[in-house]
């Protein structure tokens, strides 16, 4: 999005034309039948006419012919839009280049780039229209939609959704531009995380004063964890649902290493990161996250063992795990000067949640926030494609097609290629975040019975503090009964008599309390998902898709998550250190089972 | 770049199919590619099983660099293994029926073939390594790997069905585009 798009209003602001825009409809999802355009001035669709129209391409063909040099965006375009675009231009062998896989495709002859609002924004369509307070999407059953020619006289309706598909995008998009303008003065990026990285560059912390450690990159990433989701309890009445409210932005305010990494005598009171052997003594809720691959498979599971066990941590974890009574022996340390840079970022965005006119705009923000982390610790791996005659010297490069048009190869972003990634500051957060979440848990542990917790949530059978700020709990539901099969599977009847399900893998497939119950009991259910599911399946039907056969069941839990179960209890596993490697001698391996 | 005849099978061809792994003579062919030339060469495989592949795997890398080595004006080299993975019923849904491993492109044939022992150095961490040895490496790694390895039946999880080295003369050709007739809007 260039600024040459924008003219000025009369307090100075800048006043952005409607963003270019399109939307491809389809039918079944595959066959391509309408394509809407708006180009910020002037809408202009085009509908296929015969069996053997390329819409597409006539579509293609306008935008070479009269807007050379344009970048339109559609939403969801990285698993949609784009691709049809991408099959179109590449059976009429035009050259396209790929400046982030898919997610922005050039026509390299007119220079007309095909980007993603969705990675934009980072809300769906109708959200962003809430958030921006811009007239919603039209309604229209996607299974009516046929060729044009036979829609009769819904075609005038199809035509309307289509219409202000296009529209309510662009001015989404417009919205979100002039407001990110008025707020930080920075237009948005291709990505969301992008555009948080630059307003903290531009805004708050020069990014460049951040050393990136490279050299320790291997430590530091050791050091990184994920949140903490584990059962406790598998089965409760009068339960609480609490949240924690911009859980990573609440973390925001603590010092984050942006010095250079040095050696330095391990000291447990000194910053930022250690290796060290660590004794946990038995307890409920490990304090110390560990990477274990479970026995005889090749699966990584975050988990929180007790016992005996080596690794790489936040010092700051490490010194909370102490006060645990962890006994703590350091092996190694690397220390960096740290300074709280994030915190009038995490600030800023609190702000704007609190003054966001409706809850949609929050979550946006809540999302701004969240994202800044996230991209201090992207990978430094990417796969770079490129076509052909781009490439003077193919050593090193893998063909991806048939025809060797397209090559692919691993680069790694160094130095001033990825200017934004600091992985120490990422390692903070997240260590900070399961600080502080440990210590709710703990909370609600002494005073009651905690069954389960997510990533940023509580749930136990305790009333506790709630609050609005950052970093305070937010009390979502109670359930009278509620059953904590595994990690993200789990059901409960609220207080209203209905059925609420978190069954991940099982999405399609409604289970009863009487289903959960003999889940806990070890039972295991049929489910026959083919019949559960209506509308896309009833279209593949339609074309002559056939299911055959397939039985699939919802079983208790695997072998193994990530807590040994004991009935309707569990508890942490035991890690123990043998010639200096660690052992899970207590978890079986699949083969074992 | 013109298909450079056999004169009297290679060593190599002979010893493969005396140890029955060939199912017919390599096949040169030319390759139908549009913005370069070349010659591709392809190993007919008797579907071969982890354990058969491993004995061979190194007269499969030999023959790789023979073929190579016979077009000594190619700019460019590699070569790809076709693997059929026996999908387990759930793997089905997760992973295609064939996979294909393909060696990065490389002027150097024994770069392209034994990589970090012919370039004289290692490859940094983090990166994958591109070579055929090390895609010969991975296919026998596939049951402990992730992906495909988690889709694949324990038992007989894969077969290696063909070997194709490609030779290629680097040259960007200009490729005419068809002229596009306007439809009318």
């Amino acid at each position: 999005m260039s600024v040459q798009q924008y003219n000025v209003d009369t307090y100075g602001l800048p006043i952005p034309h409607g963003i270019p825009v399109y939307d491809i409809e389809t039918l079944g999802w595959v066959n391509p039948v309408a394509v809407g355009f708006y180009s910020g001035e002037e809408y202009f669709e085009f509908f296929k006419t015969g069996e053997d129209h390329d819409v597409i391409w006539e579509f293609l063909c306008f935008l070479r012919d009269n807007f050379a040099g344009i970048k339109l965006y559609a939403h969801n375009a990285v698993h949609f839009d784009n691709k049809f675009i991408l099959h179109t231009l590449t059976r009429h062998k035009e050259k396209v280049q790929f400046s982030a896989g898919i997610a922005r495709l050039t026509w390299s002859a007119p220079d007309i780039d095909f980007e993603d609002s969705y990675l934009v924004i980072g809300r769906s369509l109708n959200n962003c229209c809430q958030a921006f307070s811009v007239p919603q999407k039209l309604q229209w059953d996607h299974d009516e939609t046929q060729n044009p020619w036979e829609m009769m006289n819904r075609l005038d309706q199809f035509r309307a959704y289509l219409k202000r598909d296009c529209i309510a995008l662009s001015e989404v998009m417009g919205k979100y531009c002039q407001t990110l303008i008025k707020e930080f003065g920075v237009t948005p990026s291709m990505t969301m995380s992008l555009t948080s990285a630059k307003i903290f560059d531009k805004c708050f912390y020069p990014v460049k004063k951040i050393d990136a450690n490279e050299k320790f990159e291997t430590f530091i990433r050791a050091a990184t964890f994920g949140g903490r989701n584990e059962v406790f309890h598998r089965y409760g009445k009068g339960v609480y649902f609490y949240d924690i409210i911009s859980m990573y932005v609440s973390c925001y305010d603590v010092p984050m290493p942006i010095g250079k990494m040095q050696w330095t005598t391990p000291d447990i009171d000194k910053p930022t990161l250690a290796e060290a052997i660590v004794k946990v003594p038995q307890m409920m809720i490990g304090p110390l996250p560990y990477r274990l691959v479970v026995p005889g498979t090749h699966d990584v599971r975050l988990v929180f063992p007790v016992g005996e066990f080596k690794g790489w941590w936040d010092t700051r974890e490490l010194k909370k795990a102490a006060r645990k009574g962890v006994d703590i022996k350091l092996l190694r340390q690397l220390q960096a000067d740290e300074e709280p840079i994030l915190k009038n970022f995490g600030k800023k965005i609190m702000e704007l949640r609190y003054k966001s006119e409706n809850v949609e705009l929050s979550r946006i923000w809540k999302l701004h926030g969240v994202r800044l982390s996230g991209k201090f610790g992207q990978h430094r791996f990417v796969t770079e494609t490129a076509h052909c005659l781009d490439i003077d010297n193919f050593d090193g490069w893998v063909p991806i097609d048939d025809e060797e048009i397209y090559h692919e190869r691993l680069v790694a972003l160094n130095g001033r290629r990825s200017p934004y990634i600091k992985p120490a500051i990422n390692m903070r957060v997240r260590a900070e975040a399961r600080i502080r979440h440990n210590e709710l848990l703990t909370h609600a542990k002494n005073r009651g019975t905690l069954y389960y917790c997510d990533n940023d949530s509580v749930i136990c059978d305790i009333p506790m503090y709630t609050g609005k700020k950052a970093g305070q709990l937010n009390l979502i539901d109670h359930a009278t009964e509620a059953w904590f099969i595994r990690p993200k599977f789990y059901g409960y009847e609220n207080d209203m008599g209905h059925m609420r399900l978190k069954t991940s893998g099982y999405h399609d497939y409604k289970l009863t309390r009487h289903d959960f119950e003999q889940l806990l009991q070890g039972g295991e259910i049929a489910a026959n998902c083919f019949k559960s599911v209506s509308h896309w399946k009833d279209s593949l039907t339609d074309a002559g898709v056939k299911l055959v056969s397939r039985s699939r069941s919802v079983r208790t839990s695997r072998d193994f998550e990530n807590r040994i179960v004991n009935g309707l209890e569990t508890e942490p596993i035991r890690l123990e250190m043998k010639d200096g490697v660690v052992v899970a001698p207590y978890i079986k391996s699949p083969i074992e089972v | 770049m013109e298909i450079r005849p056999y004169k009297g099978w290679p060593e190599v061809i002979r010893l493969l199919h005396k140890e029955g792994v060939l199912t017919r003579y390599p096949a040169q062919q030319k390759a139908m590619i549009e913005y370069d030339e070349g010659v591709d060469v392809v190993y007919y495989l008797k579907n071969l099983p982890p354990k058969k592949f491993e004995q061979v795997a190194d007269l499969l890398l030999l023959a790789a660099i023979t073929e190579a080595k016979r077009y000594p004006d190619a700019k460019y080299y590699f070569a790809r293994l076709e693997v059929r993975l026996n999908r387990t019923e759930k793997g089905k849904t997760k992973a295609g029926p064939t996979r294909w491993y393909t060696a990065q492109k490389h002027s150097d044939p024994d770069v392209m073939v034994y990589g970090e022992e012919a370039l004289g150095y290692s490859i940094p961490e983090g990166f994958k390594k591109p070579f055929l040895l090390n895609k010969v490496k991975e296919i026998l790694g596939i049951p402990d790997s992730p992906s495909p390895g988690a889709f694949v039946r324990k038992q007989k999880p894969y077969v290696v069905s063909t070997l194709i080295v490609s030779m290629r003369a680097g040259a960007h050709k200009a490729v005419e585009l068809p002229e596009v007739e306007d439809e009318p809007l």
